[in-house]
């Protein structure tokens, strides 16, 4: 099973943009899609029930699409402060195991108040929906 | 002994406690300064009735669920409508995943490291992951019972924080079927879990017998809602004050006059205000709410588990009210419990798929209070309108401030207890923190950072002289 958790503040403008990824990428077969204001502890369970973890979250700054392989944290975070890595850290140390996971980023930078994207993140959000509906429909 | 200036970080969340020494070197007064700072009661104003349950939902991240009920309830008062029927039940459904959730996280994510570690285990090691490498089971059942809570409230709301969902005169979703079914699907597993930590704890206890002594055992007035039957109530009813031999001292108050009976004073000290029972006066109309007190103010739950497990935790105290504030983590266990027990009646009821969710009307009263019961304890909105529904003022008494004095006096209790010559040791910080994390107060982020609240504690003479500090997770 492969999960997408879409991450973001649907009121902070560029910032939604992994939410908005998650409420549009549609159903597919052995895929769970999650959209999350933040992470928190209960996604353990899901994490470690996947074989492979997509996040999916906005970066202030410029440049591509990122995809970054993550993995574990060493230090166990605290739970104000939860990144996708020490999420994969709660999952190992609880279950002495963590899926495959990759952090991929949006390029964002307008995070003041409101909704829609600024043109930029807009057009890479797009692209990368079309991508992660390839990719997750089996065409790539 | 004269009145020190402490100087305060306005950083919310940060806690700081003053243990004032008398001439003979005891502590004669501990202080808990409360810093934070919101406005809501302010910038509120302004904005209709209508957008102030989604409004003071923000008011926490942690328990949204309370304001967004507690607000729609002032709506509802304003609007002068009764709910149907099967929109009390879903509110009451959602309170009861709140309940669940909440004290899920309290008792699991954030104390069960200092029950299982001990109080003098290493802050590094006093944490959900220090549970996990003692007991894994413990600290995967906390996550999995918190997340319980959560999905009720994300199936009725829409999301798990911050659903804008209860409004004044109902709420805007009725329960799918669907719904109904993914919650009842995880009940069982719910209350297995709840039923082996109310185990553990009642096992334990006798291991925590120094901390259940001073850990703000004392006399006091207890608050909560009933029923019109006595049973414990967490949406409706009235209000009933207790002592500490458990003897009614006020019943059938109507909690919409709260002004009448509830006093808030102010110190300089702090910006939390101090509540009090006003026919008491302050500061001896000193009375505590939350889980503690709605199980020493009800005459019995009105569920099996629960109802077996109020009379054990009564005779911890031959009957009369539990005075220790460290059963604060045993109320709340019980209240689990007895919650999800409410959530299994509650589903099975067909009326809850009901479509009928909300009255609709327009503004009828200008003055409107809501009052219903948060995990952490009684809370109050109380809204005044103009004619077209804009809000003039608001006033808003929060569960923890009804604590306020309460944990003033453990604080100065635990201080008194564990302090040693002008040393702040690390035992002595560790209990401070354990002492006030009984209360789950929602100091915003203060008590919420797994294992490390940001605590600072000043030792100050008789002469006003600072002799020693300490600070921890700044």
């Amino acid at each position: 099973m492969i999960l997408v958790i879409g991450l973001g503040h649907p009121l902070r403008r560029d910032d939604g943009v992994g939410l908005w990824i998650a409420q549009n990428l549609g159903e597919h077969q052995g895929v769970r899609v999650l959209g999350a204001q933040e992470l928190t502890p209960e996604l353990i369970p899901q994490v470690v029930a996947a074989d492979l973890v997509i996040f999916v979250d906005a970066r202030a700054g410029a440049g591509p699409v990122r995809w970054e392989r993550i993995k574990p944290s060493s230090t166990p975070p605290l739970t104000h402060t939860l990144t996708p890595q020490g999420l994969l850290s709660w999952t190992e140390k609880l279950f002495g195991t963590a899926p495959e996971a990759w952090l991929v980023t949006v390029p964002a930078r307008d995070f003041s108040l409101g909704e829609g994207f600024s043109p930029r993140t807009r057009l890479a959000a797009e692209a990368l929906l079309r991508r992660l509906r390839a990719y997750l429909g089996g065409e790539e | 002994m004269r009145q020190v200036r402490i100087p305060v970080t306005r950083v919310e969340g940060h806690g700081l406690i003053t243990l004032h020494l008398g001439e003979d070197g005891r502590v004669r007064e501990a202080r808990f300064h409360v810093t934070e700072v919101r406005g809501f009661e302010r910038f509120c104003v302004g904005r209709t009735v209508w957008e102030m349950p989604a409004l003071t939902a923000r008011i926490c991240g942690i328990c949204p669920v309370s304001h967004l009920l507690c607000s729609a309830k002032a709506g509802d008062a304003i609007l002068a409508v009764r709910v149907p029927r099967p929109a009390e039940k879903l509110r009451r459904l959602m309170n009861l995943g709140q309940i669940v959730q909440s004290h899920a996280l309290s008792f699991f994510h954030l104390s069960s490291a200092d029950l299982l570690l001990g109080w003098d285990a290493d802050p590094k090691v006093r944490n959900l992951f220090g549970v996990a490498a003692f007991d894994r089971k413990l600290a995967l059942d906390g996550i999995r019972l918190r997340a319980f809570g959560q999905e009720v409230i994300e199936i009725l709301g829409g999301k798990r924080i911050h659903p804008a969902w209860a409004v004044p005169g109902g709420v805007n979703q009725p329960l799918s079927e669907e719904g109904r079914d993914r919650i009842a699907a995880k009940l069982p597993e719910a209350l297995r879990i709840a039923q082996d930590a109310l185990a553990y704890y009642e096992e334990h206890m006798g291991s925590w017998a120094e901390e259940i002594e001073h850990f703000g055992k004392f006399p006091s007035l207890f608050m909560a809602l009933v029923a019109p039957d006595g049973s414990w109530e967490h949406y409706a009813g009235h209000i009933r004050f207790v002592d500490a031999e458990r003897r009614v001292v006020a019943d059938g108050l109507d909690p919409a006059r709260y002004p009448e009976f509830i006093g808030e004073a102010v110190e300089s000290w702090s910006y939390l205000k101090f509540p009090y029972y006003k026919p008491y006066g302050y500061p001896e109309g000193m009375y505590r709410v939350g889980p503690l007190a709605r199980l020493n103010c009800c005459d019995r739950f009105g569920t099996k588990l629960a109802d077996e497990a109020l009379a054990r935790f009564r005779a911890t105290s031959g009957g009369k009210a539990v005075t220790a504030s460290f059963h604060y983590h045993y109320a709340r266990l019980i209240e689990i419990l007895g919650a999800l027990e409410k959530i299994q009646e509650l589903l099975s009821d067909p009326e809850i798929l009901s479509h009928r969710v909300r009255a609709e009307a327009g503004i009828n009263e200008l003055e409107g209070v809501g009052v219903h019961e948060a995990p952490r304890g009684t809370l109050f909105h109380h809204y005044w309108v103009d004619e077209t529904g804009v809000i003039q003022r608001v006033n808003l008494i929060v569960s923890t401030g009804h604590n306020n004095l309460a944990m003033n006096r453990t604080v100065a209790q635990i201080a008194q207890r564990w302090i040693s010559g002008r040393e702040i040791s690390e035992g002595l910080l560790n209990r401070l923190e354990g002492g006030i994390r009984a209360y789950d107060p929602c100091l915003s982020c203060s008590v919420h950072a797994v294992g490390q609240m940001p605590l600072r504690v000043v030792l100050v003479g008789p002469q006003g002289e600072i002799l020693a500090e300490r600070t921890r997770g700044a």
